[in-house]
């Protein structure tokens, strides 16, 4: 019989390092791409996925089996991210960082797959300017796609936070793009 | 749509490259082994056996919860240590600068109403001479009791 991820996280909270490698496996590419699109920096998301995966295995007996597994690692990753985030210098785009986004305006129609230095050169000339409240927001909304329940949650911000930091990042990233050439 | 919202809508579907995920697992689980290590083997899971606490109850789905309220707790021990060894900082300078003035202020009146022996004549009467170190030494007594008054209303 086949494992369930339930049967497998069960086996975690007792202790079971195979069953929780199967869980890193698993959840890897999820928190990388969270974590690149967060911090614009290939090595600072590598570093936050496995602190992620460290603090998980940690606190396994502490998740709550009513809700989804990955929802309590996107979490966890989401509120890393953003201590990292605070602890980090703003986000200075290089020079080819934005030839990189003209690059990919162009070509938006193929719907290229991104390389990991690629995303995160146009995450570096989107996010800048932007504070840590914003950052975290906007990746979440913009490039993750969760709603303003979902990043309340998330982040622990309040609503009206999460709303008043969405539209000042909306604007400002707008203005970047205006600045850019692109209206 | 706007080109801004094309953009964000094709960066959204972007998922990272993760070249040899094998690789990736290896490196998550030796940093797992080694914190095992580093902590005395076989301690994890921590929570598991142990019953929820009831300021934990609200938190089962919130990892960060308990790690926040640590980090917490600690930010408020290291304020309350801070703010005891100011204090007690303080009240050593106090009494250290309190004790300097007394020496100082000791030394320089018991010093003026010691008896200086060899000042006394030799060729006095004896019955003199006990009455001249009488009299000093009331004086002296006298001020070793102001000395104690300034000393307590001082202190």
């Amino acid at each position: 019989m086949i494992p369930t991820e339930k049967d497998i996280i069960a086996r975690c909270q007792q202790g079971d390092t195979a069953a929780f490698r199967y869980v890193v496996e698993q959840y890897q590419t999820m928190l990388l791409t969270l974590g690149l699109k967060m911090l614009g920096d290939e090595e600072e998301a590598k570093d936050i996925v496995q602190d992620t995966f460290l603090r998980a295995w940690e606190h396994i007996g502490q998740y709550d089996s009513r809700y989804a597994f990955s929802t309590w690692l996107y979490t966890i990753a989401s509120r890393m991210c953003m201590t990292r985030m605070k602890r980090m210098r703003r986000i200075a785009p290089l020079p080819e960082d934005e030839q990189m986004l003209r690059r990919y305006m162009n070509e938006m129609d193929g719907q290229r797959q991104l390389e990991n230095s690629e995303l995160a050169a146009i995450v570096r000339v989107l996010a800048e300017g932007l504070g840590t409240k914003q950052r975290v927001v906007f990746t979440l909304s913009h490039l993750e796609g969760l709603d303003n329940q979902e990043i309340e949650e998330r982040t622990g911000l309040d609503a009206r936070q999460v709303k008043s930091n969405l539209y000042a990042a909306r604007q400002i990233v707008k203005q970047r793009l205006k600045q850019l050439g692109y209206e | 749509m706007n080109r801004m919202d094309t953009l964000l809508d094709s960066l959204q579907r972007q998922q990272a490259q993760i070249e040899d995920k094998e690789a990736f697992t290896d490196r998550v689980m030796e940093r797992l082994y080694a914190q095992k290590q580093e902590r005395g083997g076989d301690t994890y899971p921590a929570t598991i056996v142990a019953p929820l606490s009831k300021g934990d109850a609200g938190a089962t789905n919130n990892p960060q919860f308990s790690i926040l309220n640590f980090q917490f707790a600690a930010r408020v021990a290291a304020s309350i240590a801070l703010v005891v060894l100011v204090g007690l900082f303080i009240m050593l300078h106090t009494q250290s600068v309190g004790s300097a003035e007394l020496l100082a202020y000791n030394r320089q009146n018991i010093d003026k109403y010691r008896i200086d022996l060899s000042q006394i004549p030799t060729d006095g009467t004896s019955r003199d001479m006990y009455r001249r170190y009488l009299e000093a030494k009331r004086e002296q007594t006298f001020y070793h009791n102001e000395l104690i008054n300034y000393s307590h209303e001082n202190r």
